[in-house]
């Protein structure tokens, strides 16, 4: 094993310095079966930081972004926010599963934004956005639909707010789950290719709110197929190949320069 | 109209849509007007004589119903709201309640044992659900209210080990709660697979979504899933009970005197078998119209609540 080149998994949290990163991944393993889609992912990220991860369809983006918030549980290795370890508690060098509402509790100072929205049908933009507060953290109705109120007017729906999914474009849609991740107050926000899923004239709305977002300085991890959105916006660039990250730098040293024979590949055909 | 378009545009196509629809639309920076062009729908003249002809068969059908002395109305009447069919009426509607109830309570569970990320959990949720809808009903019931005849005496105890209280069977089993129990076992098989085609309906993007936000599975069932669940499963649920509203009529061979079981006892005394089975059909399908009128109500109100707009 090259088990020496990795940051070593530690037994109890609490470094000795400083606040933690705000997302370690500590040699992060996960196989469907026999397939390995991530074989040692190492990577962190700085509190405010913005990583965008790139990599070619099936190379373990997705993968990698649904471990940080436990969908997706790793075959091995582990995963720290903000200091806490996603979904086990290290006990006598095993991985011990936490239990579902300790998961959740987990998932929910975590935003996820999801390619295909997965807004709730039934549900007015506004309930969206208030469901997660009122449900998960018991927050009055009135004071959630005060808060879901402001976000939506962040993301400039205000006037939507009554509508169902089903009455909002695809940009619109996008951003309500913007907001509905937002509500939650989270610490980091995860993006799985938001604008993927959307025509070319409504991808900007949507790019929009991210670089807002990004400016108020939160820290995001952001797959994503949008070179200009990672170049701009990006503090850090991660190409994954193969379920592993063969290039982590900033965007003009990953676009400028790239090292590895497969990121210029890439590069070379999405550009 | 529709033949005057299409004549004009046999005759000279350029020129006749161009005057009905005056192409160059409004100067820019003016309001522009629509062309006004009323759509006519297509006749169905085969529609007609479909509805005489149906309207024939129909009133050849009451002519010989009504006109054939030996249908005999006068004892339907006569034995419409009798006491006996009355309540015999009241036990088929006990049955069926009590069944679909019983049923959708233990098929929920069920359902969720089926659905267990536990291997043992589910495989056993699929045996029960295998066996209770393998075996016909009418042997089920009937094992029940016999069950007398196999534990004289129910015992609760540790397996193999001492007992504490002991019961009579024939007391606590009446004919009627055995045949419950016996209904709602086999029910239970069929609301558990509804149930789970209800969840199987549901696109996991949203169960991914509920969870991302910080939800725990039980919130997720309750605040999700349910809402979700519910117009999916409405037809197949009423379609279930629909059927459960007959199929009590098994209960016959219990000796539990429901709504059929009392037609037949009057008709083997008075021997006007067929116009007794009269009032029984008119009860049932009085019976399934007050259940689809409530299902047609409940549909509309779930999708009212579902897709408001
Ligand atoms: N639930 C699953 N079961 C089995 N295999 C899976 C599952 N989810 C993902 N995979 C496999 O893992 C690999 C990586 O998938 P992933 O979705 O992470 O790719 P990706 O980099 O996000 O690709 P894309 O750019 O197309 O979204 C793929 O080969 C995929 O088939
Ligand atoms: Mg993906």
């Amino acid at each position: 094993m090259v088990q020496s080149t990795h940051t070593p998994v530690r037994e109890q949290d609490a470094p000795a310095s400083g606040p933690p990163a705000m997302v370690t991944f500590r040699n992060v393993w996960k196989s469907f079966g026999a397939i390995k889609v991530l074989r040692g992912i190492d990577l962190t990220i700085e509190r405010g930081q913005v990583v965008c991860v790139i990599g070619a369809s099936g190379s373990g983006k997705s993968t990698m972004l649904r471990c940080v918030n436990g969908l997706e549980e790793a075959t091995d290795g582990v995963i720290e926010v903000d200091g806490e370890l996603i979904g086990v508690r290290l006990r006598g060098g095993r991985r011990h599963e936490l239990s579902p509402r300790e998961a959740a509790a987990q998932r929910g100072h975590i935003g996820m934004v999801f390619q295909q929205f997965n807004l709730f049908p039934n549900r007015t933009a506004l309930e969206n956005v208030m469901e997660g507060p009122v449900v998960v953290a018991g927050l009055p109705r009135d004071q959630a639909r005060r808060r879901a109120e402001e976000l939506l007017t962040r993301v400039g729906l205000a006037d939507r707010a009554g509508m169902y999914p089903r009455q909002l474009s695809g940009g619109q849609q996008q951003r309500v789950a913007i907001a509905r991740a937002l509500a939650m107050e989270p610490k980091l926000m995860l993006f799985d290719e938001p604008t993927s899923a959307l025509d070319p004239e409504l991808v900007g709305e949507v790019l929009g709110v991210m670089k807002e977002l990004a400016e108020a300085g939160m820290t995001m991890l952001v797959v994503t197929h949008e070179m200009a959105f990672a170049r701009e916006v990006a503090d850090r660039v991660a190409f994954v190949d193969a379920g592993r990250i063969v290039e982590y730098a900033t965007p003009a040293e990953v676009f400028g320069n790239p090292t590895h024979p497969r990121t210029r590949e890439f590069l070379a055909r999405v550009q | 109209m529709t033949a005057r378009i299409t004549a004009e545009i046999a005759d000279d196509p350029g020129a006749a849509v161009s005057t009905l629809v005056p192409t160059p639309t409004a100067p820019l920076g003016t309001e522009p007007t629509p062309p006004g062009l009323p759509l006519v729908r297509r006749k169905h003249p085969w529609r007609l004589v479909s509805y005489a002809l149906l309207a024939l068969i129909l009133a050849m059908l009451a002519n010989s119903v009504l006109t054939n002395e030996r249908w005999r109305w006068d004892v339907v009447g006569e034995y419409l709201f009798d006491d006996k069919v009355l309540g015999g009426l009241w036990i088929t509607i006990v049955l069926t309640l009590g069944a679909v109830g019983v049923g959708l309570a233990l098929g929920s569970v069920i359902a969720g044992l089926r659905m267990s990320s536990s291997r043992v959990l589910s495989i056993i949720a699929a045996w029960y659900i295998w066996f209770f809808r393998g075996v016909p009903v009418i042997v089920q019931v009937i094992f029940w209210v016999y069950l007398a005849q196999l534990y004289p005496v129910i015992s609760i105890g540790i397996p193999f080990g001492p007992e504490f209280a002991f019961y009579d069977t024939n007391l606590l089993v009446a004919p009627i709660i055995g045949c419950i129990i016996g209904l709602s076992f086999n029910e239970s098989a069929y609301m558990a697979e509804i149930l789970r085609g209800g969840v199987a309906a549901i696109p996991p993007g949203q169960i991914e979504a509920a969870r991302a936000v910080g939800m725990t599975p039980r919130q997720i069932r309750r605040r999700i899933l349910a809402p979700q669940i519910l117009p999916v499963v409405l037809p197949p649920f009423f379609n279930n009970v629909n059927a459960m509203t007959k199929t009590t009529a098994v209960v016959i061979l219990a000796s539990v005197t429901d709504l059929f079981s009392a037609v037949m006892q009057i008709g083997a005394r008075n021997l006007q078998q067929t116009p007794l089975l009269l009032v029984a059909t008119f009860w049932y399908l009085v019976l399934t119209a007050g259940l689809t009128l409530f299902q047609v109500g409940l549909e509309r109100l779930v999708a009212r609540s579902a897709t408001r707009s």
